[in-house]
């Protein structure tokens, strides 16, 4: 005679709670993999609309944050975020004219040897509308999109008129912006007369491993083919090692890329 | 405990949205340590859905999704066993 095996009530309602959140998961996790495939077959539509819904929740974000800022609530805190703000600002924006300035003069002599002329390019002036700091794969939305020129390979330029990134999706009223120095990234550049392969590191910054003694040295400004030979970054350190037959080198764009409210794109 | 887990949800949903991806990394790990929760991959899902530029199709990764799919599954175990 086979024994008899009760299970407790209790027992059996959670070793059932247990499987159907099993199977839940089961379902869920099939379900992330076909919405995946599924928006790589429609090219990209259904993150469009994912998109779309953060967009609303980004503007809204922004404007609770001008409605607190305005009714003055946190008024001493605000107080000190604004001076904090401001003097961050006044730093970022004499790095950028410093910065601009010697782009201007080390522009001047390649241009003294091109025989191109530059002309003004039409653009457009755009909002950032998300964070730069949110996306693990260096991009950012802007607020304009095809109904505003914009086009894919569009270049993006920080207001100092250095290159940043380009357009890499662009729906009617937003485009993604993947940045030149993306984290995984890397592009080909000039300091000075010195070539290098730049790797994105995020943030604006990036960094190269040149030959010792190359002729590299603190605030050169980097030039870069791929983007019409528009200034990319400035070197901001030059790191020999004496066990090494090369020299670490650090390029950062001058604007802190992560407080910028507004870019140029450039549209041709 | 519920209302636990629909803030570690919500927080991950916000996080993907507007703060750097180890925050939403950390509400991920948090709900899949504690429940077969299967928000997480949805998080992940949304991560890359946000930021991840199109592409030919093996050519970008969706490593968030992966990450968050890897993470409540290989918890899987250690749930089985204490939870």
């Amino acid at each position: 005679m086979m024994p008899v095996i009760r299970r407790s009530a209790a027992f059996s309602y959670r070793e059932r709670e247990q499987t159907s959140a099993r199977t839940r998961l089961l379902w869920v996790t099939a379900l992330v993999i076909v919405v995946y495939l599924a928006d790589l077959a429609l090219g990209g539509m259904l993150r469009g609309y994912a998109r779309a819904a953060a967009a609303v929740v980004w503007s809204a974000g922004t404007r609770v944050e001008r409605g607190v800022a305005r009714s003055g609530l946190f008024a001493s805190r605000q107080g000190l975020a604004a001076q904090n703000e401001a003097l961050r600002a006044e730093l970022a924006d004499a790095r950028a004219r410093s910065a601009a300035a010697a782009a201007a003069l080390s522009e001047n002599e390649l241009l003294r040897t091109m025989a191109g002329v530059a002309a003004d390019e039409p653009g457009l002036t755009v909002p950032v509308v998300s964070s730069f700091t949110a996306s693990p794969y260096g991009t950012f939305f802007v607020g304009a999109g095809t109904q505003s020129g914009v086009a894919i390979d569009a270049l993006v330029l920080a207001p100092d008129g250095y290159a940043i990134g380009r357009v890499v999706e662009v729906t009617a009223h937003t485009a993604l912006v993947a940045q030149l120095f993306a984290p995984g990234t890397s592009i080909e550049a000039l300091a000075g007369t010195v070539p290098l392969t730049l790797s994105g590191e995020g943030g604006g910054n990036a960094t190269a491993r040149v030959p010792r003694g190359a002729a590299i040295v603190q605030g050169d400004v980097v030039f870069a083919p791929s983007v019409g030979g528009r200034p990319i970054g400035v070197v901001g350190a030059v790191s020999p090692d004496i066990t090494d037959a090369h020299t670490n080198v650090s390029v950062r764009t001058p604007a802190n890329i992560v407080t910028l409210h507004y870019v140029r794109i450039v549209t041709l | 405990m519920t209302g636990l887990r629909i803030m570690l949800a919500l927080a991950g949903v916000a996080a993907a949205m507007t703060l750097p991806p180890w925050v939403a990394l950390i509400a991920v790990v948090a709900l899949a340590a504690k429940w077969r929760a299967w928000e997480a991959p949805l998080i992940g899902l949304l991560i890359d859905s946000l930021w991840l530029p199109a592409g030919a199709p093996w050519s970008v990764v969706p490593t968030y999704t992966l990450v968050s799919l890897a993470i409540v599954w290989a918890l899987e175990p250690l749930r089985a066993r204490f939870l």
